[in-house]
């Protein structure tokens, strides 16, 4: 299933993977950092590729 | 006539070359100047002084037998405590490394001993070259950040502990700190440098900065790290130029057409930086300098989020078996960063590193207007708290595609800390960006000690 794009779905799907990793108490501790992360991964997610680009492992 | 700590890399190595100073004089000179100083500023974190005076012995006599030197042979570098060095403890500013020496040298510390240069110790990092403060304070206000990661390299250049080190760079770690402390920093193009055996924040965005308080010293010092690698897969696979022979030319032969890059910087800047960046613009153009204004790629506006992207999940790939045993043991912001990149999805990271080649693309097609692009370097000088190491972000697109950019202090603010402009080139050519760089160092006028440290 492709990666979402709308902030809000993102964060609670981090959240989730936050909560399943390292439990309720290290995930409120991370609420700031989440946050953050949400609004990074939207921001790559909206960016148009083209479909041909590959990725650069190496800068 | 200046005290021995104050030579630069160029002046030094001339003079040891000429038998007119002693390596074992200016090493002795600069433990001094740490002795004196490094109660303040905590710059260092180890220096094995009988194995350094021992060295310097050693080049002593090299030099006196005469036969060909190295570069920089009497030399002594500073390296960050995130480079390898055989025998020695490399901590990375760590809990977790605490006790780790490494059993080999890092490619460019070998590099600096092939080139007749003296290790002189390991400086401070921030924890693994993230961003958890370090220790370390700023030599012109020690109630000022340092800047980071590079924070013990910046502040022991800075006030003339040593003349050169070694920094790093994945986000603005090398010419970040290099502006707050009113010194010259530089980041390669990527690969330019090995990283072979540096412990690494994001194998695919880290690169080797050079610290000094001149562009020579900074091209000086590009020569003796420069070249391909085979231990180093991101190894740039271009001949090494002489890189002083193009600066020098390009400084006397050229006048330089400098691209001012407005948009973002102009809005994020705070308003006396951006206001500075005009007065040395209007200044360079008086010295002959052909200015014209430069427009960012759209990709810019996500370039940040695709670096932090990459950074978090190259730094979790790296720290996870660590971080699973041992968690507490971290600064709470590399751990943080760790998780955050332990949970972001695989095909964003993928995402983002496919962005990353469409970035690196726009942006060396920008460069290429040019000989080079100026900004300032950083958005306010060097920020009156120790609980950051300040912002990134006038650098981390730059690191993030590859492009080389030099760091050159320009001016006292009103809060008597440094400030610098950045500038920026096309991949693979340092040498017209210490040209230009070089250039707007004679017209803008070397940076003196902080006063605190004369």
């Amino acid at each position: 299933m492709p990666q979402s794009t709308d902030r809000e779905e993102i964060y609670h799907g981090l959240r989730r993977r936050a909560v399943e990793e390292f439990g309720e108490q290290r995930a409120v501790e991370l609420e700031e950092f989440l946050q953050t992360a949400a609004q990074q991964v939207a921001d790559v997610e909206q960016a148009g590729t083209d479909p041909d680009l590959e990725p650069m492992l190496h800068g | 006539m200046p005290e021995l700590y104050e030579l630069s890399v160029t002046e030094a190595a001339a003079k040891i070359r000429e038998g007119d100073l002693s390596p074992v004089d200016l090493v002795e000179s600069l433990l001094a100047r740490i002795d004196a100083l490094d109660g303040d500023l905590k710059a260092w974190v180890t220096i094995d002084r009988e194995e350094l005076l021992e060295t310097a012995r050693r080049r002593e006599i090299a030099a006196e037998w005469g036969g060909e030197l190295g570069p920089i042979h009497g030399v002594p570098v500073g390296l960050k405590d995130i480079f390898y060095t055989a025998g020695m403890l490399t901590a990375c500013g760590s809990k977790v490394y605490a006790d780790f020496v490494p059993e080999y040298d890092a490619t460019s510390v070998a590099k600096i001993k092939d080139a007749g240069g003296i290790i002189l110790g390991k400086a401070v990092t921030t924890e693994f070259a993230t961003s958890d403060p370090s220790p370390t304070r700023n030599p012109w206000n020690l109630e000022h950040t340092p800047g980071g990661s590079s924070s013990g390299s910046s502040a022991a250049v800075a006030s003339r502990m040593v003349p050169a080190a070694l920094g790093s760079q994945t986000g603005g770690s090398t010419c970040r700190p290099a502006a707050y402390n009113g010194i010259v920093g530089l980041k390669p193009t990527y690969g330019r440098i090995s990283r072979y055996g540096v412990v690494p924040v994001s194998w695919s965005l880290d690169h080797v900065g050079i610290l000094t308080r001149t562009v020579s010293d900074a091209a000086l010092m590009l020569n003796v790290l420069s070249g391909e690698d085979h231990n180093d897969p991101g190894s740039l696979r271009q001949p090494v130029p002489d890189f002083s022979q193009q600066m020098r030319e390009f400084s006397s032969l050229r006048i330089p057409r400098i691209g001012l890059v407005r948009d973002y910087f102009e809005d994020y800047a705070s308003p006396e930086m951006w206001a500075h960046t005009e007065q040395v613009v209007h200044k360079l153009a008086s010295a002959g300098a052909a200015v014209k204004e430069v427009s960012l790629p759209e990709s810019f506006s996500w370039a940040h989020s695709m670096q932090r992207i990459v950074m978090n999940v190259e730094c979790a790939a790296f720290h996870q078996a660590n971080h699973q045993k041992r968690a507490a043991d971290y600064g709470s912001r590399i751990r943080a960063g760790i998780e955050m990149g332990m949970i972001i999805p695989s095909a964003t990271y993928l995402k983002a590193l496919r962005l990353r080649r469409q970035f690196r693309a726009e942006m060396n097609e920008m460069a290429q207007q040019v000989d080079v692009l100026m900004m300032p370097a950083t958005p306010e000088p060097a920020p009156r708290d120790l609980n950051t190491t300040g912002d990134a972000a006038f650098q981390s697109p730059w690191t993030a595609a590859g492009l080389p950019t030099i760091v050159v202090p320009s001016a006292i603010s009103d809060s008597g800390m440094p400030m610098a402009v950045q500038f920026g080139a096309p991949i693979a050519e340092e040498g017209r960006l210490l040209g230009a760089a070089h250039w707007c160092e004679q017209v803008v006028g070397l940076m003196e000690a902080p006063p605190d440290y004369p």
